[in-house]
């Protein structure tokens, strides 16, 4: 493994920003470090980037330890922290400087470093003259001339517009495979870290609640709190009626289904909670043997689908409609399938009085 | 980031620590440690003392009072876009800043003494404004443009749409100002007021031109030494200064901290204030077209001293005086090369302590603090005392030399320096240091690289505030200048108090007219490479 981070702990006072946080990824991963504000994900950032110790734990490169000999984690800032006295080669031939480097061969990198950077020729601009997407890939290419083994990257889109913010996240990715550094990606947008990453750790609390790929932790999701932060997700309540050979069956709102059984343990009897995602429910004009049946309670038309919170026997279910020529009316009654494989078991609920939960919507935003 | 082993950063953290405790706190604490007990009770006991002390107190609370409200309404009427000559009265309202405060009473004193321009040359009159009331106005015209420019600042930090926002619920105008503008600016008026109670507490050069008997308590300490040589009475007189304007001092701190809420919601509005109605711009222009008429009365009273044969006698033309002006070049030269070097020493030092204690790279960076800040609030007189005690005598003696002058008016200066420096170091985002820390560099490297350059702006402005303060000040060097290190402000007092008010009004234009130049030189010179980054 490239980077390895072994029971990082650090606390600030009474609060333990990283509480044993172990994790290890190959040479030229993209990891995103995912959580709600204060769960540990930048400071577990600036500790790989040496900006402050750990109380306690290991942070390994290539099975050597930070510090000594120059930086091997170099970091961009969120708020990109150009020195804004000095011009874009300035800025980007600081590092090549403090390394004692000649002035031919720091002209020549940094050229490099700009021109895959795409801010070839703004060498003499000052920060102050950059548009923010320039600002930007100039904090990238202050970082990459360095050559890191690590590039650390501190939400650096989160400055940008939605459209600018699209258009550097692809190009971010391409430079990133290019050139196959580990990069470590702290954000709170779910969107991006699906959309970025080889591999995904969601935090919370100052703990690692899951890593895994993408698909893993979208579709996956270890608990409630992963589904839940990671797009929308409807949880439910439901009883184990069959249990045996991997698989499971239980009651859906009334329905007996099957699903992959996982690693849980279940037996018959047991109550569980399971996720769906309003992606995997389908809205039908008919019934089906399968379907169960409520009445719309609202709806929100969101662009290329049509979002719609459904009434079922006191659950409401959130379900997307990619099939927005048809509008269902409020009010009006419909039957709701799940598409094969759409459920899933996400943990072992102790049997509760009532039994039925209404959905909970995540953090959903650009 | 604190990297181990950086040994010139040890160095300059040790040096400056040295000289911070020899420089500010071992010359303020033989003040303090100077008189003893019985020298407590033989002042106290004189009455002469407790009226110096009661005077000190009550024009404490007059001048206070009336240059903070002339402050609040200058500041007002500057604040209002559509005012006619906003820009003189801007102009106006700093005049006096770049002025030896005793200049004020100088002035008034030749219009409105006994031999005044106004009140005899005029009116033919045998009065003499002479006494608390010259002293009142002096002090009045002398520090409300400190109350301006603070006022001033809040007051433009209050949004033009809350304005808009009163009028669109139907508050009238009166309404608006009584219960949107005041209470938003109350706190900021409070806060220039203690700024201005600490320079009225610490005056020096308005009472001894022109409060004749009325004595305060920083001319009687200056009397105790000129006339009894009875050091540890003065002492004793200036610790009696000290300790109300320490209090007002951490009042004034701890309040200049609580007044957050004015800034609630930092989006600049772009919204046009108001239209200011007519009669409130004729009272505000009135106001302070009287308040100009005021202060220009004081310079028109040098330039037209410094060119007539006997003031107040003997109206004839003469540029006698400024041709006597070359008797004086030592004083000037030494006043322009002391004030350099103490604003130069006083901005290094103070920045300098600043980043250190911001970047928490110090030890004891309260304490540090604590020390830096308390010139501040150390009346000129206290400082001037307290090297006249600590310095004058082996093992540190200096005696009638230049550097005695050139250290106490740098430490006297160190806190504003020291405070220019913290305020803008907090405006620099912390993570361009952690940039260049994790780019490989070192604190040095940062303090070289980073924080020094992005400095540059208010390290101008710490210098050359520094340097003006030092030009000016008569309260600081009234105890250490002798025959061999006297500077100008010294001799115009003697001028003043020997009665040549010829030679007096000469050197202090020349005076106004070094400081004016020098002040521009500086701005010109080095005020262009700054200013172009963000």
């Amino acid at each position: 493994m490239h980077l390895e981070i072994e029971k990082a702990c650090k606390s600030f006072g009474a609060l333990k920003a990283l509480d044993g946080v172990s994790l290890a990824v190959p040479r030229g991963s993209f990891l995103t470090l995912l959580g709600p504000s204060g769960c540990g994900k930048t400071t577990l950032l600036r500790s790989i980037a040496g900006l402050h110790s750990l109380d306690s734990g290991d942070i390994r490169v290539d099975g050597n330890g930070l510090g000594a000999g120059g930086p091997k984690a170099v970091m961009v800032f969120q708020d990109y922290a150009l020195f804004p006295h000095m011009s874009v080669f300035g800025n980007v031939s600081y590092g090549l400087k403090l390394r004692r480097m000649g002035p031919e061969a720091i002209a020549k990198k940094v050229d490099d470093v700009l021109g895959y950077s795409g801010i070839r020729g703004l060498e003499a601009r000052l920060p102050s003259q950059l548009s923010g997407g320039q600002q930007q890939r100039v904090a990238l290419a202050r970082a990459l001339v360095m050559e890191p083994e690590v590039l650390l990257l501190d939400e650096p889109l989160s400055n940008l517009d939605a459209k600018l913010r699209l258009g550097i996240r692809s190009e971010l990715k391409r430079i990133q495979k290019d050139l196959g550094v580990t990069t470590v990606y702290v954000t709170h947008d779910q969107g991006e870290a699906l959309a970025l990453s080889d591999v995904v750790a969601v935090m919370n609390h100052g703990r690692l609640i899951q890593m895994g790929s993408p698909r893993d932790i979208y579709f996956h999701p270890a608990d409630e709190f992963v589904a839940d932060f990671i797009g929308t997700a409807n949880f439910l309540d439901a009883l184990v009626l069959e249990a045996g050979g991997g698989r499971l069956t239980v009651s859906f709102l009334g329905k007996p289904r099957t699903l992959e059984a996982g690693q849980s343990t279940c037996r018959v009897g047991e109550s569980v909670t399971l996720c769906v995602r309003p992606e995997s429910l389908k809205i039908l004009e008919r019934e089906s043997p399968s379907s169960v049946s409520g009445a719309v309670v609202e709806s929100m038309f969101e662009g290329n689908h049509v979002r719609y919170w459904i009434d079922v026997g006191g659950t409401t279910l959130i379900a997307d409609d990619h099939e927005i020529g048809r509008e269902v009316r409020i009010g009006s009654r419909v039957s709701v399938d799940i598409v094969p494989d759409g459920l899933h078991l996400i943990a072992k609920k102790t049997p509760r009085e009532d039994g039925s939960r209404t959905a909970v919507e995540g953090t959903i935003h650009g | 980031m604190k990297k181990p082993g950086e040994p010139g950063f040890l160095f300059l953290t040790v040096a400056l620590l040295g000289a911070l405790v020899l420089f500010v706190l071992y010359p303020t604490l033989r003040v303090m440690a100077y008189p003893a007990l019985r020298d407590y009770r033989t002042i106290l006991a004189d009455p002469r003392y407790s009226k110096a002390l009661l005077n000190s107190l009550v024009m404490l609370g007059l001048s206070t009072v009336s240059a903070t409200l002339v402050g609040f309404v200058f500041a007002f009427a500057l604040t209002r876009r559509d005012l006619p000559m906003r820009r003189f009265f801007s102009l106006i309202s700093l005049l006096p800043l770049f002025s030896p405060p005793f200049v004020v009473a100088f002035g008034y004193l030749m219009m409105f003494g006994k031999n005044g321009l106004v009140t005899h040359g005029i009116f033919g009159l045998r009065v003499s404004i002479l006494g608390w009331t010259g002293l009142w106005l002096s002090q009045t015209v002398s520090f409300f443009p400190v109350a301006t420019v603070a006022i001033r600042n809040i007051l433009e930090t209050i949004p033009a749409n809350l304005d808009h926002a009163a009028k669109n619920l139907g508050a009238s105008r009166v309404r608006r100002f009584m219960t949107i503008t005041l209470p938003l600016a109350s706190s900021g008026i409070l806060g220039a007021a203690l700024l201005v109670a600490i320079l009225v507490l610490a005056d020096f050069g308005n009472p001894v031109m022109i409060a004749g008997d009325f004595t305060v308590l920083a001319t009687e300490a200056w009397l105790r030494i000129q006339g009894w040589a009875d050091v540890r009475g003065a002492a004793v007189l200036c610790i009696l200064l000290l300790l109300p304007s320490l209090v007002i001092f951490v009042f004034q701190r701890l309040w200049a901290k609580n007044r957050s809420f004015v800034t609630v919601g930092g989006k600049a509005s772009s919204l046009e204030p108001e239209p200011t109605p007519t009669a409130g711009k004729a009272f505000l222009v009135s106001f302070c077209s009287l308040v100009a008429v005021l202060v220009l009365l004081v310079y028109a009273a040098l330039l037209l001293g410094s060119l007539v044969n006997g003031w107040g006698y003997d109206w004839t033309p003469t540029l006698r005086w400024i041709r006597e002006l070359s008797v004086q070049w030592g004083e000037l030269g030494r006043s322009l090369l002391f004030s350099l070097f103490a604003g130069l020493i006083s901005a290094v030092v103070g920045m300098t302590t600043a980043f250190l204690v911001h970047e928490k790279k110090v030890p004891m960076a309260k304490a540090v603090d604590v020390v830096a800040m308390l010139p501040a609030a150390l009346p000129g007189i206290f400082i001037g005392m307290g090297y006249s005690i600590a310095f004058n005598r082996p093992p540190i003696d200096l005696y009638g030399t230049a550097l005695i002058i050139v250290l106490s008016l740098s430490a006297w200066n160190l806190s504003t320096a020291y405070q220019t420096g913290l305020e803008s170091l907090k405006q620099i985002s912390p993570s361009l240091n952690e940039a260049a820390a994790n780019l490989g560099a070192g604190t040095l490297r940062i303090l070289r690289d980073i924080s020094l350059p992005l400095l540059a702006g208010p390290f101008l402005s710490a210098f050359t505030v520094g340097f003006i303060r030092s030009i000016t000040t008569l309260s600081v060097i009234v105890f250490l200048a002798t025959a061999s290190n006297t500077v100008a402000t010294f001799t115009i007092m003697n001028f003043v108090n020997d009665g040549f008010y010829g030679k007096a009004a000469a050197l202090s234009v020349t005076l106004l007219a070094v400081t004016f130049l020098a002040v521009g030189i500086t701005r010109l010179t080095f005020g262009k490479k700054q200013g172009s980054p963000a």
